[in-house]
């Protein structure tokens, strides 16, 4: 078990960085760049929306059912926007990514190492990191903050809907309360834990999915372990990265 | 031009090879024979950086391959073309752009030349209508001449062939070791992995038998099929060493 983590935390540290150093060099493949894009940012949206949407509205109201009681239904606005943007929006988002693009990533990758495509990309003078891993590691960069705001405003629209229709609260208040309980570090928070979960999915995907071994039994292990491993480092780089954000901005 | 020298290879506890040595000529077509897991495409790997052997070393035109960094290697890898075993063809790219993928990455040709030179290739291997076809709606023995079209296309001085008529019938068999004897007599340098005695015969200068991670015996083809050696008689024959 201490084995394979120390040889997990090797790997990656060691796939960074190759990324990082091939980043500075280049060449840069756009076109592999934007269809990543498309098939880990665009096509993640429908699932995103539905995911944020309803934990939005279920959020809303479990909050005003147990704040109902003590007669603070009207915090609820600003419970769910400083949550949502804090915490839900980012880790959520990010959950339902490494459940989608990661398995996605560690299996496209594993087969691709199975049928000898990866060993095809050197023997032709290219490299399985500039061709394969940059452009996903772009993709999620740039994919994952962006559905992370997307979410956070699905996410605040579900809690509006149930805060108007069932919590009986005025629609134009909850909007009020909402923005004006959000700060520009609350949005920095967000958008910077978006950056980390970025490179926790995609970092792992790709270095479990370039040592897949043992044929289409790997490719399964591989996925399966892309998704826990993303999952877990998005949960436990949740508590330290808001534990870092917290003495920052007590620093401010 | 490639020189092995001393090459021990061993993955976990077994040893694969213990103490490998050879040397292809330039124009020269070396076989690599032997049974099933005795590590030949180990050795074909190698040849192009895609393993590196414990100790020893792999020399192709002057260079030791095994102490060259990645970015060195892919130099080397447009001068030195791998025909995989199972075609290992991109399944995201059509034929087309499975041939045009090198000549993208390391030509400054023209879309319209990389056109050109791809179609006289295809016609070449008989896949003149190929052109727009996924991987996977090609026949095994289709998907073998679209590898091999894809390894020639840059014109390589080496060519390693890991078992090329692997799985195939008697006609694309055929097929395929014409065009190994058609690129042979361009004056390629080429090492044969292969189970197929008769293409080996046919297509090979000299045939070393790998056995109990060492070669063997090394010759001729016309040596081997008359060699008093019993290992040799019990290979050719399909009998247990």
């Amino acid at each position: 078990m201490t084995d394979t983590l120390w040889i997990f935390i090797g790997g990656v540290t060691i796939l960074a960085m190759q990324v990082f150093s091939d980043l500075r060099r280049g060449p840069y493949y756009f076109d592999l760049i934007s269809e990543q894009i498309y098939q880990i940012g665009i096509r993640s949206l429908p699932l995103i929306f539905l995911t944020a949407l309803s934990i939005g509205m279920v959020m809303s109201l479990q909050f005003g059912l147990g704040l109902e009681k003590f007669g603070g239904k009207l915090y609820v606005p600003k419970l769910m926007a400083a949550t949502i943007i804090r915490e839900i929006g980012p880790v959520f988002t990010s959950l339902m990514m490494a459940a989608r693009v990661g398995a996605g990533i560690a299996s496209e990758i594993g087969s691709m190492v199975v049928t000898q495509q990866i060993d095809a990309i050197k023997a032709l003078g290219t490299s399985p990191i500039r061709k394969i891993v940059i452009p996903r590691v772009i993709a999620c960069l740039l994919s994952i903050p962006i559905l992370v705001a997307f979410a956070n405003i699905v996410g605040m629209a579900g809690g509006l809907i149930i805060g108007s229709t069932e919590l009986g609260l005025d629609p134009n208040y909850y909007l009020l309360k909402t923005l004006s309980t959000l700060s520009m570090a609350d949005y920095i928070t967000g958008f910077f834990k978006a950056i980390f979960f970025s490179l926790f999915i995609s970092l792992p995907s790709c270095y479990y999915g370039l040592n897949v071994t043992d044929g289409a039994t790997g490719v399964g292990t591989a996925t399966t372990r892309a998704v826990v491993t993303s999952s877990i480092l998005i949960l436990i780089g949740d508590f330290f990265l808001s534990k870092l954000f917290w003495i920052i901005q007590k620093w401010g | 031009m490639i020189k092995v020298s001393n090459f021990s290879k061993k993955f976990g506890n077994k040893i694969v090879h213990k103490d490998i040595n050879f040397h292809v000529r330039k124009g020269e077509c070396l076989g690599l024979i032997g049974g099933s897991g005795t590590g030949k495409s180990v050795i074909l790997r190698s040849i192009i950086g895609l393993e590196t052997p414990d100790t020893g070393t792999v020399v192709v035109n002057d260079q030791t391959i095994n102490q060259l960094s990645e970015i060195e290697l892919i130099k080397i890898r447009q001068k030195v073309a791998y025909v995989f075993q199972g075609g290992a063809l991109f399944d995201s790219l059509n034929v087309f752009d499975n041939l045009a993928y090198a000549l993208k990455e390391h030509t400054s040709l023209s879309e319209s030349e990389i056109i050109s030179r791809i179609q006289s290739t295809l016609t070449q291997f008989g896949l003149y209508d190929s052109f727009n076809i996924m991987p996977s709606q090609l026949s095994g023995g289709m998907q073998k001449r679209v590898g091999l079209a894809r390894a020639v296309i840059m014109n390589p001085e080496v060519l390693l062939y890991d078992e090329p008529t692997a799985g195939l019938d008697p006609f694309n068999t055929k097929r395929i070791q014409d065009l190994i004897l058609r690129l042979k007599g361009t004056g390629v340098t080429s090492i044969l992995v292969t189970h197929d005695m008769p293409v080996a015969l046919e297509v090979c200068d000299r045939l070393a038998l790998v056995l109990r991670g060492e070669i063997v015996e090394e010759m001729t083809p016309k040596e081997f099929y008359n060699s008093p050696n019993a290992l040799m008689h019990k290979f050719i024959h399909g009998e247990s060493f």
